[in-house]
This record gives structure tokens, sequence and C-alpha cells, in this order.
């Protein structure tokens, strides 16, 4: 399984309207990343400008979803990512900033010791047992 | 077909981006997905490692090259950063003119004596076809990764597993049947590396941490 493919399973169809779905999951990745979303403020939003941090148990972002959605609001970025690490499953690690994200952009963490951590055009691949926190 | 190594001698550094596979590698000169004539391929995986510099200066460098965009030189720059309105008003004052400016990209270089790659197929076949290429990696046009001389020889490796029973190439976990313990990362396994739908989870001969 591929960055898009895990991230629209675990998250991305929670967010995408019925009418957008495709039976390619790349094209719907890339959909949901340029159409407005509605937030629970009842305003839309670009999916952007958030973090989002995806693992197959649970969903973590500071983008403010719908309740629909099911994804948690309760725990900063740190601590999201401390506990999908630790967890040693797979997980998606995503940074977003204002640039329109691809579905070439996301990554699956398989490994804390070689976590990546995905932004628009960059990912950036730490061994994240080495941090100093790892052991606290 | 047979073993062999295939070793490119370097006269300048190298940008090399990702694994530079062997494959690829033919596939960019020869301008086709297809290379089954030439090396091994078992359901899409060829026998084809990644490139690896032979006695390289460990520190790696970063090249930096600057891009001068100003719409002032190249007016075709001012198609791409016009204003985002509905009118066809090009119309953008010298701030915004300065906003694409220059633009720095740097890149990992790597000073290496050589880059050596290890496949399964037509040895001499192979050598035709990279024997007149001058150079490999990225911005070989301004002298990064100029090659002096192509050699090949009989070797014992296949392209696939190291003799530390190492990955030399991003092979997919569910095809891997040796030891598991290396760490797994999502990589292109096979041609267009580019492809988003080619990624999978695959142990990797070496990762840039």
């Amino acid at each position: 399984m591929n960055g898009p493919e895990f991230f629209m399973q675990h998250a991305g169809y929670r967010l995408l309207p019925e009418d957008e779905k495709t039976d390619d999951v790349v094209k719907d990745t890339d959909r949901l990343f340029s159409i407005a979303l509605p937030l629970n403020t009842g305003k839309f939003l670009r999916l952007s400008s958030c973090w989002f941090v995806v693992t197959a148990d649970w969903v973590a972002t500071s983008f403010k979803t719908l309740p629909e959605a099911g994804f948690r609001h309760d725990i900063d970025r740190k601590t999201a990512i401390d506990l999908a690490l630790k967890a040693g499953k797979p997980c998606v690690l995503l940074g977003l900033g204002k640039r329109t994200t691809t579905a070439n952009d996301i990554y699956v963490t398989y490994d804390p010791r070689a976590a990546r951590l995905c932004e628009q055009g960059k990912t950036k691949t730490y061994d994240a047992t080495k941090e100093k926190a790892w052991t606290s | 077909m047979e073993m062999f190594t295939l070793r490119a001698y370097l006269n300048t550094p190298i940008i090399k981006r990702g694994f530079m596979t062997l494959d690829a590698l033919l596939m960019s000169i020869l301008g086709k997905g297809d290379v089954s004539d030439l090396l091994r391929c078992d359901e899409g995986l060829y026998f084809a490692s990644a490139g690896f510099p032979v006695d390289s200066v460990s520190d790696k460098f970063r090249a930096s090259f600057v891009a001068s965009l100003r719409p002032e030189h190249t007016p075709e720059w001012l198609e791409v950063i016009k204003t985002n309105t509905r009118s066809d008003d090009l119309q953008i004052g010298l701030a915004r003119q300065r906003d694409a400016g220059n633009i720095i990209n740097s890149y990992p270089t790597q000073v290496a004596t050589a880059i050596e790659w290890y496949a399964t197929g037509q040895m001499l076949d192979v050598l035709d076809v990279v024997k007149d290429i001058v150079a490999i990696g990225k911005r070989r046009v301004v002298g990064y990764g100029e090659v002096k001389l192509w050699e090949a020889e009989l070797g014992e490796i296949d392209g696939l597993v190291g003799f530390a029973d190492e990955p030399l190439r991003p092979v997919p976990t569910v095809r891997w049947h040796l030891s598991h313990d290396f760490v797994p990362v999502e990589a292109a396994w096979k041609a267009p590396y580019w492809d988003v739908r080619n990624r999978t989870k695959c142990f990797v001969p070496e990762i840039d941490l």
C-alpha cells in the first residue's frame, strides 16, 4: 500500500464528497486537496495550513473537520506523531502549508527508524528513535 | 544472460537523486519503458541495482544554482506570475516583478571515483548502449557527472541481493525472501519511478537520513 492509498482509506474518503469519488485513488487524492471542504465552523476551506497524523486506528488533525469525520482534535501535533510512531504501525505524517498538496507528496511511515514527515514537494526522513523524546 | 558489473568512471562530482537504478538509466537513454531484452526482469522487477558510488568522499556538499527569473528579461514569466483575476490584465508592478527574481536551488553533490551497478543481463549489449553517454545524474549540462570511461566485467552479484544478503535496489517486502532485518520504506520499485502508483513498502539499499 502506498501513501495516497493509505491516506485516502483511513482519512481522505471520510472528507471527499461522494460525487467527487472515482475509481482512481491518485485522482481522488489530488481532487481532495484542490476542493473546498466544509469546516465545523460552517465555512468552507481548502485542505491547507494544517497537519494530519493518520493511522489505521485513528486520525488526528488540526483541520477543523466536521464531527462526522470522526477525527481527533484533542491532541497536539507532537503528541500525535509520538503516539503514532511508538505504536509501531504504519502511519502518515502530513504537514500542509499554503501550497497545494499532491498524491506524490504522501508517503507511509512503516518504521520509526525511517519516519517520513511529508510536506508539499518534499519529504523529510529521520530516525525518530534517536530523538531525545523517544525514551521519555 | 550473465551477472555483470557496470562502472562509470567520473571526471566531475555527481548530483545523484534517488536510487538511479540501471534499468532506469537504460530506459532514459533508450527512451522506452521496457529494457527486458537487456536486463533480466521477473514480473516487473529488474535484476539491476541502484548506482553505488565507488571511493566516494564521505562528506556530501551542496551545489547551488541560481535561476534569474526576471520578467523584464524573460517575458514568458509574466504568464506565470500574473495576478489571479478573470481579466487578461497582465499589468504587473515592479514589486511583483521582483517577486520572481532569483530562484536558488541546491542539490546534494557527491565526489566519487566511479558509479557502479550490478545486474543480470546482456553485458555487451548494455555496454554498447551506455558507451557514448558523456554525463549522468542531474545538472549534466553545467558539467556535473561527467563520465570519462565506461567499463563492464563479469561479476558475482545478480543486481538484487548483495554479498551480505542486503537489498541492492528497492524490492517490495512481499517479494523479499531473505532476512527482514532492514528498515522498510515506501519507494518506487518499477518504472516509471516517478509514478506514485508504482510505490509500495520496500526494502532499499540505503536511506538518506
